[in-house]
């Protein structure tokens, strides 16, 4: 049925076997258990956008091993992980790579800031993973940030990763990675994250960030652009003055009589720890 | 030849809830060929977010970006032939300094010679060439910041535009660097637009200054301008350091007083410009800076009406000059004076402000009075 409009809509579209995901001229989508591709020239952003939504994702045929174990489409692991305890999975997704040959340098130019990666792959032309071994020092966010920056620069990409934890080795790794995908797919426009950076907004989001208390106390409090900046970071700074000041290049007594307008103009103290994480889940 | 137009730009970013929060509003800048451009004012008033939207890297809400002429708001970054460099940069750890360099070029295609010849001569002019074999690991971090530069010149774009590229450095390496870019500049004449927080930083490097904050340009002029005629108190307290002394004070008939007790004559032909805007028996802020406040003898002198018997709170030597902490009754300022008229806490000091010097600022638009 639906294929059928399609096939009438797009008069590119074509039913296929198995997507040739190499042709850089077509777009692919898995709908109602069939691959169809179209031709990009007949389809534009928005299309794209929407015919995606309700593709069950087109990236499922890549044979990958790791791929098909991370999305339970073969309960065995992989050959190499034979080896492997606890892995940390890394999930990007760059924009404006020009051709499948800047595909594969950018990959292992990616791969080269890591230290034990097991293996690294695309699943589609703009989606990719590695798998890091377990390494125990992992480089700092502001570094990870720097790292896909010089990417971007030399590739003239725009990319973003999600840096998944480090986890034990088993069957339960596809049901974790299934929310990692999620987690990741709703960023919107972090060059890096993980987690700790998403989970909050993460859940927020779900449920109540469009109550009209949420919607209203938002307003209130950020009111003044400045606010928005103290709440971050003093939030980063753990609450730290003296951190938070230096950072906001202000005098310590400067931050001391924003906090205290803060607290007469909204009510909410951030000096109190519970305050302050309210303030900071709003401005997710 | 490169010109830069930022025709009344406008930043709200996606996630800003407010109606009107913009992070940057009405950014109106012409900026000339081979310029030396640096933005600044303290965190969060919009710096980096003006220099992403120029770069391609963020999208502008509202106005026109304009290079020699050409509309950009939509030009990908690598169609907009500018060269970046950011406060916090990575390197590929298992390229030697010259393929770290080299890179991105090679992606784009260029000649093995080309290559070759614009990497060791970025290399010469940083001084790196002897290191163009090892790997960032085995570099300090003053070289590898210098390579980050390198990567920047081989591009041989028209325009530079750098985000505290020295804020990570310490202390010495960083008014090293400063006067590295600034001969690099002359080097290569690149039109450079050169975003920090740090005001010495702008006012020994800028041909001209942007003074920012709360995402609004409040002044634009030469390091000069900035510091002889601020447009504002903003400015005026922003730049120059020790930062400008601000005393609210009431003018009547050639005097200013304070509810404190200070009481000072003002020369003639600023009082003529104070009555004739309307300020005669109205309050307004008297800014003064340091350097304007005097111990010596003759100066006190020559102007017995500006002279304040102040009392010295806290005082630092600080070789040639010293600086006091001073007092009148419940106003307290802070002068630089010469090392001989150094007191100790407690002392009793008579200083004499300049007030030729001095600026006034309306109290509700904090504009200076002129
Ligand atoms: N990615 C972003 N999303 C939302 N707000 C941002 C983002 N980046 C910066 N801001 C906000 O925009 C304002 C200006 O920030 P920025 O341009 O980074 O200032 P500066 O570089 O002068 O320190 C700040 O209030 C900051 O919190
Ligand atoms: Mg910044």
């Amino acid at each position: 049925m639906v294929i059928d409009q399609l096939l009438k809509m797009y008069p590119s579209a074509k039913v296929v076997t198995s997507p040739n995901w190499n042709d850089q001229l077509v777009f692919n989508y898995h709908i109602a258990d069939k691959w169809i591709s179209i031709s990009k020239d007949d389809v534009d952003d928005k299309q794209n956008k929407l015919l995606n939504l309700i593709s069950d994702h087109a990236e499922t045929e890549i044979i990958n091993s790791w791929w098909q174990f991370l999305n339970h489409r073969s309960s065995e692991m992989p050959l190499a992980s034979k080896k492997i305890d606890k892995i940390k999975v890394v999930q990007f997704h760059v924009d404006d790579l020009e051709s499948s040959e800047y595909s594969n340098q950018w990959i292992r130019a990616f791969s080269s800031f890591f230290e034990r990666v097991v293996d690294s792959f695309w699943v589609n032309s703009e989606y990719g993973i590695l798998i890091l071994n377990n390494s125990e020092v992992f480089m700092e966010h502001s570094e990870l940030v720097s790292t896909v920056q010089l990417l971007d620069e030399d590739f003239g990409t725009k990319s973003q990763v999600y840096i998944g934890q480090t986890w034990p080795l088993d069957e339960n790794v596809p049901e974790i990675f299934k929310l990692e995908k999620r987690i990741f797919s709703q960023n919107d426009g972090d060059p890096v994250s993980n987690l700790s950076t998403d989970v909050i907004s993460f859940m927020f989001n779900q449920s109540l960030a469009n109550e009209k208390l949420f919607i209203t106390l938002k307003n209130i409090i950020t009111s003044n652009s400045e606010y928005i900046s103290m709440i971050r970071s003093l939030y980063i700074n753990q609450n730290n003055i003296a951190k938070t000041s230096k950072d906001l290049y202000v005098h310590r007594n400067t931050l001391l009589y924003r906090i205290d307008k803060f607290n007469r103009e909204t009510g909410l103290n951030l000096k109190s720890m519970d305050d302050l994480v309210l303030c900071h889940l709003l401005l997710c | 030849m490169v010109e830069i137009d930022l025709n009344h730009i406008y930043k709200k970013y996606a996630n800003a809830e407010e109606e009107n929060s913009y992070a940057v509003s009405d950014f109106d800048l012409h900026i000339k060929n081979e310029e030396f451009i640096v933005f600044v004012g303290p965190s969060g008033c919009g710096k980096s977010t003006t220099l992403r939207m120029i770069a391609g890297l963020e999208s502008i809400t509202e106005g026109e970006l304009k290079i020699d002429d050409e509309l950009m708001n939509d030009v990908v970054p690598k169609d907009r032939n500018i060269a970046m460099v950011f406060q916090n940069y990575a390197l590929y750890p298992h390229m030697s300094v010259f393929k770290n360099m080299a890179f991105g070029l090679k992606l784009r295609k260029y000649e093995k010679e080309d290559i070759e010849q614009r990497v060791k001569y970025a290399a010469d002019i940083l001084g790196l060439t002897e290191y163009l074999d090892r790997k960032p690991a085995a570099l300090s971090g003053g070289q590898r910041q210098r390579v980050a530069l390198g990567r920047a010149i081989v591009r041989d774009a028209p325009i530079f535009l750098m985000d505290e590229p020295l804020s990570n450095l310490d202390a010495k390496l960083r008014v090293s660097m400063r006067a590295e870019i600034a001969r690099l500049h002359q080097r290569l004449h690149t039109t450079t637009i050169y975003v920090t927080h740090d005001q010495t930083e702008a006012m020994t490097m800028a041909d001209r200054i942007v003074v920012m904050s709360m995402g609004e340009v409040q002044q634009i002029g030469t390091p000069q301008e900035v510091y002889v005629t601020p447009r504002n108190k903003f400015v005026a307290g922003f730049i120059g350091s020790p930062a400008m002394n601000f005393i609210d004070v009431t003018y009547k008939d050639g005097v200013i007083t304070d509810t404190e007790g200070l009481k000072i004559a003002v020369p003639e032909g600023r009082a003529k410009v104070l009555e004739k805007q309307g300020y005669n028996g109205k309050k307004m802020t008297l800014g003064i800076r340091p350097e304007d406040i005097h111990a010596e003898e003759a100066f006190n002198e020559t102007w017995p009406n500006s002279v304040v018997e102040a009392e010295v709170v806290v005082s630092e030597l600080l070789g040639a000059t010293s600086m006091l902490y001073s007092r009148v009754d419940g106003t307290e300022f802070v002068a630089i004076v010469d090392a001989r008229d150094y007191h100790k806490p407690g002392e009793k000091v008579k200083l004499s402000f300049d007030i030729n010097k001095a600026h006034f600022f309306d109290i509700e638009t904090t504009l200076a009075i002129r």
